[in-house]
């Protein structure tokens, strides 16, 4: 199975619980198969994260063993940052007393051995690519942010509770996708919850359970509801198996009737699965409060079966309260029944009922169909458990493959060297070339390219179309119609728009070559802008522009990185005017447009083919890599550009894995400390935005 | 009464699982000691233990509730900003990192304290809980009486049961003072690097050996003689005292050791031990010593005879000093009393508590060593003035 991509690489998974490792240990055998060298970390906690290894099999190493007496004085140093802020805020304010001070104080030393434990591996081992379940806890948190600090990518995948009762804590989803390269989820149902708690969404990408395409195939492999209904003798039963969630429902009156149901109906065999959060004294004493003789008919099921199994045994399960249970008994093709009770759950969910994935009963209900023989399958609507797992679960047998390959392309793009410098054998006639794709849209087009006459006037200037293969007949005849210093690239052959803005840069005839954005449209006085700033800043910059829209608002003031690692425009959507955003300065990056000279956009190499819908961002950093400049990109705020409509999403995931594998390491936070140098506080730009909000609906 | 006229108050905070039978008859010692200062023994109400134990010292109960909020946005945000400045060198916010697990997301618990006004209160004292050995509720308390401190700017010190000189600091960071039974802690927690803020005293090893697990019978038994013998011969607290098991049959040897040391006796006081068997002739022992050293007893500070019998009168003492290793040394050494042997025709050693030397200038480095670690300690009545008389102040957090 080994291919050559992978031999020589090295993949290093942080692992903590037995269920991180079951979503982990299949990619990493996947990769171990492909020829990867594989390697576990595991952290300090009370709650052994050694065991899982020890007990999964796995060759592994506690991050403390890259700590030595050196290190010593790092661990104390930052141990007294961490004991001197919670012993402060513990003195102010009862917030973090939820737990007793020795607790926190020994969370806060082993903290800081894991801080220099982690970041000392990474020192020594350089995997190619790590990965992590999440990074919500403190170890994937730091594991993900040192090795973005070496600029090593980092996959994590869906916290497994999305869907349970964790769910309802979704803030603390906040910093679910920060540092990693990219979060593999289970479906498009993860990546929108995600994204209404700030994840990026252009670094999400549904993939499947990479467990449960395991399971799946494993269940079917070994044949195993067929074994285990042989095993536990109800081969010609009906097999009803209870979730159970970690909180038992404490008024037990509502299931007295399901407990009696196997005692009245032989053909009914009842099992009940206890959570393995769920500590066995207090399943006893709950089933203790049921008929002795009722009970003794119930299997009652802690640790002694695995849950997969008893799914594919099963004729029907039934959900206590939501949980990912229901997702896992729905795609390994399970009826399934969420109950409605009385009592008190913790997670309240019913998304399975009304989306028509499971059948909402009561629990004399659930015994009355069983009772009378009803065919569950036949009362849910399969459509809607299709529908379910769509969203839920994009892929239930491939997902391994499919997370190999997106580390695969990952990895290449960190590893990417800088494009060969074009090559164009044109002498500058013209001051300014400028560049624009060719839009579906004659109307607008015809607006841009006539902004672009009023705004250029009197200057020297040629324009390159990059036209699409075949275009709208409105769009032809404009085209047609076109005179003067205009040339049009026909990209005959859709190659991707970036070889054609190069092939446009290597036909050009300006010194300088600006770049426009589909519906970009210029205004007044740009080019004297941009000659200024060429005065002031010198010929080896990238230019970059004010953009707003038609409502006015800004969309690009330079490029910052949000707190999620995510390029975002400085200071968007407010006033195009607001007086911050009229600062004419040095960027890491800049988007929609640029503008920069010819040769020095040759000698980069041009856009890359593979950085799509990020290729100014791309440019913009690897121009400041090779100038080695912090001021290399410039964005000059009285070059004004009118987005004429927004154009349509083309979303590629692709890009986004170029984008983000080769350049993760170097996206860092910087958003709130322009905002800081710029003395703007957080209050005042939300109330800066409102303001605007306000004056956009008022205007409508 | 009015304020005025009201003795000083200090408020020591008992629980159950820090009372011993030593603990209970020093305290009672202590309040009957110290009688300036008023001191309140509060125990939490549902203690039963503690309030059988400390009947005598007359305790007042204390209530305590908890109260948690449900998880809620409000309260995450609330944590956050607490401490959202604190980051790692390269950037890291703290928060980031802890509360979306260790530190309980949006959940929050507060604990107050419910209690009959104690007036003219100067400070507090409690027992610091540690990493490795303290029980949940014991600790909340603690917080409780902490927080509560730091609200009405009230001095509180925290006394060491378990040892202090451990990689955890946190509590005694959140202390004004700290009651260290031993040097290593002292030692632990004055380091600069550690940046603890407060005041750390060191007790005297028989002020130590109360709080503390696993003290034998010869520190209980000899509770009160330091206080006696101290009060009797007006032992200032920059003197050491020297246990002297003096013995007939090495007259010669003590009387050469007293000589050798007698530069230092200024900051001595002499504790000799006189056994009826060793009466010689019409000489008491206690008329043998004084005789043959008269000359010499006038270097030091102050100098008293006790029962060879009396053993526990050892435990005022800072050493015992000896011209051969026997019962005296024995027991000082299994007991954790440093003591110093010179003896010319054996070879000397170092084991625990215990120096065996042959040459006098090694007596001295012995007994200048023990002078200077005098110099470290304070005893808890001196303690207690110094938080009444605000001595010190609270820490800056």
């Amino acid at each position: 199975m080994k291919n050559s991509f992978w031999k020589g690489k090295t993949v290093t998974a942080y692992i903590a619980l037995k269920h991180h490792t079951r979503f982990i240990i299949p990619i990493m055998e996947k990769l171990a198969d492909l020829g990867a060298k594989t390697n576990y970390l595991v952290g300090q906690a009370e709650r052994s994260q050694e065991i899982t290894a020890i007990e999964t099999g796995l060759d592994y190493n506690h991050i403390f063993d890259y700590i030595g007496p050196s290190d010593r004085e790092q661990v104390f140093n930052n141990y007294k940052m961490l004991r001197q802020t919670f012993g402060k805020a513990l003195l102010e304010d009862s917030l973090f007393s939820l737990q007793v001070p020795t607790v926190m104080d020994k969370t806060l030393f082993a903290l800081a051995q894991e801080y220099t434990g982690f970041h000392n591996y990474f020192k020594q081992v350089k995997p190619d690519i790590c990965l992590a379940l999440h990074e919500l806890n403190r170890w994937g948190k730091i594991f993900s942010f040192h090795s973005k600090e070496k600029g090593i990518p980092i996959i994590t995948l869906q916290e497994g509770l999305l869907t349970s009762a964790s769910a309802q804590l979704d803030y603390v989803h906040t910093g679910h996708v920060q540092y990693s390269t990219l979060c593999l989820v289970w479906g498009q149902g993860s990546k929108e919850k995600l994204c209404h708690f700030e994840s990026p969404e252009d670094r999400l990408i549904p993939v499947g359970n990479t467990h449960l395409s395991c399971e799946i195939n494993t269940l079917q492999e070994n044949n195993t509801r067929e074994k285990k209904r042989k095993d536990y003798k109800t081969s010609d039963k009906f097999v009803m198996v209870v979730f159970f969630s970690v909180m038992l429902p404490q008024a037990i009156e509502e299931f007295i009737e399901l407990v009696n149901l196997p005692g009245q109906n032989d053909s009914v065999e009842l099992f009940f699965k206890f959570h393995p959060g769920t500590v066995r004294p207090q399943i006893d004493a709950w089933m203790e409060r049921f008929p002795k003789a009722a009970i003794q008919k119930i299997h009652s099921i802690h640790g002694e079966e695995d849950t997969y199994s008893l799914m594919a045994m099963s004729d029907l399960c039934v959900l206590v309260e939501a949980s990912t249970v229901g997702l896992e008994a729905l795609a390994i093709g399970c009826a399934l029944v969420l109950l409605n009770l009385n009592a008190d759950v913790v997670y309240k969910d019913t998304s399975l009922v009304d989306k028509g994935a499971a059948l909402g009963l009561t629990v004399s209900e659930l015994c009355e169909a069983v009772q009378s023989k009803t065919s569950f399958e036949t009362r849910i609507d399969q459509s809607g458990v299709q529908s379910y797992l769509d969203h839920e679960l994009i892929n239930t047998k491939n997902s391994i493959d499919r997370v190999c390959d997106l580390m695969n392309e990952v990895v290449r793009a960190s590893q990417e060297s800088s494009p060969e410098p074009l090559v164009s054998n044109r002498t500058p006639g013209k001051d300014w070339s400028i560049v624009i794709p060719v839009s579906s849209n004659p109307e607008l087009f015809l607006v841009t390219l006539e902004h672009i006459a009023l705004a250029s006037e009197d200057e020297n200037f040629e324009v390159i179309l990059i036209s699409p293969s075949s275009v709208p007949d409105g769009i032809k005849i404009i085209l047609d119609s076109l005179g003067g210093d205009i040339c049009i690239l026909k990209n005959k052959t859709d190659l991707p728009m970036a070889i054609m803005m190069n092939k446009a840069a290597q036909e050009a005839n300006g010194e300088v070559i600006l770049f426009l954005d589909e519906y970009i449209a210029p205004t007044p006085g740009w080019l004297t802008a941009l000659r200024n700033g060429k005065e002031d800043f010198g010929k080896e910059t990238v230019f970059g522009a004010k953009v707003s829209n038609r409502f006015e608002n800004i969309i690009h003031a330079g490029m910052v990185v949000n707190s999620n690692a995510q390029p975002v425009s400085a200071y968007l959507h407010l006033d195009k005017k607001f007086p911050q955003s009229c600062k004419t300065r040095a960027f890491q990056m800049v988007d929609f447009f640029i503008g920069m000279d010819r040769q020095l956009f040759l000698n980069t190499g041009g856009f890359h083919p593979k950085a799509g819908r990020y290729k100014y961002l791309d440019l913009s950093l690897r121009t400041e890599d090779i100038l080695s400049r912090k001021d290399a990109v410039v964005y000059l705020h009285d070059i004004h550009l009118m987005q004429l409509t927004q154009p349509a999403s083309r979303q590629s995931q692709d890009d986004a894995v170029f984008f983000y594998g080769k350049w993760h390491g170097r996206l860092w936070e910087n958003e709130d400390r322009l905002y800081a140098n710029d003395g703007i506080s957080n209050l005042q730009l939300s109330a800066a935005r409102m303001t605007r909000a306000q004056n956009m609906a008022n205007r409508i | 009464m009015n304020k005025k006229t009201q003795k000083p108050c200090i408020v020591w905070v008992l629980q159950d699982n820090q009372l011993s039978p030593i603990i209970i008859e020093y305290l009672k010692l202590l309040k009957k000691g110290v009688s300036k200062i008023d001191i309140v023994f509060m125990i939490p109400h549902q203690d039963e233990k503690a309030f059988k134990m400390a009947k005598d010292l007359n305790p007042v109960p204390f209530k305590v509730s908890q109260h948690t909020e449900p998880r809620s946005m409000e309260n995450f945000l609330e944590k956050r900003d607490q401490i959202k400045d604190a980051q790692f060198d390269e950037g890291l916010k703290v928060w980031r990192v802890l509360l979306a697990d260790d530190l309980g997301e949006g959940v929050i618990s507060r604990i107050k304290l419910h209690f009959d006004p104690v007036p003219n209160v100067r400070g507090l004292i409690l027992q610091i809980p540690t990493p490795l050995g303290s029980s949940t509720a014991e600790e909340f308390i603690f917080y409780a009486w902490v927080k509560l401190a730091r609200e009405k700017k009230l001095f509180v010190a925290g006394y060491e049961l378990l040892p202090l000189n451990t990689r955890w600091t946190l509590i005694p960071s959140m202390v004004d003072g700290v009651i260290t039974t031993n040097e290593f802690s002292k030692n632990n927690l004055e380091d600069p690097g550690t940046g603890i803020k407060g005041k750390i005293w060191q007790l005297p090893r028989n002020e130590a050996k109360v709080f503390s697990p696993g003290t034998g019978p010869l520190w209980q038994n000899g509770l009160e003689s330091p206080y006696l013998n101290r009060l009797q011969h007006n032992i200032t607290p920059e003197t050491i005292s020297l246990y002297i098991p003096h013995n007939v049959a090495l007259g010669h040897e003590y009387r050469r050791l007293l000589e050798e040391i007698k530069s230092l006796g200024p900051n001595i006081h002499l504790m000799f031990t006189v056994g009826k068997d060793q009466i010689r002739g019409t000489h008491s022992h206690e008329e043998i010593i004084k005789t043959t050293s008269k000359k010499t007893l006038d270097h030091f500070r102050s100098c008293s005879f006790h029962d060879l019998n009396a053993v526990w009168e050892m435990v005022g003492a800072n050493a015992v000093l000896a011209c051969a290793h026997g019962f005296s040394t024995k027991i000082a050494e299994t007991n954790g009393i440093p003591c110093c042997v010179i003896d010319e025709y054996v070879a000397p050693l170092k084991s625990g508590y215990l120096e065996m030397v042959n040459d006098y200038d090694s007596v001295r480095r012995f007994v200048k060593s023990e002078i200077k670690k005098q110099s470290r300690i304070t005893d808890i009545t001196q303690i207690l003035h110094e938080i009444v008389q605000n001595k010190h102040p609270k820490v800056e957090v």
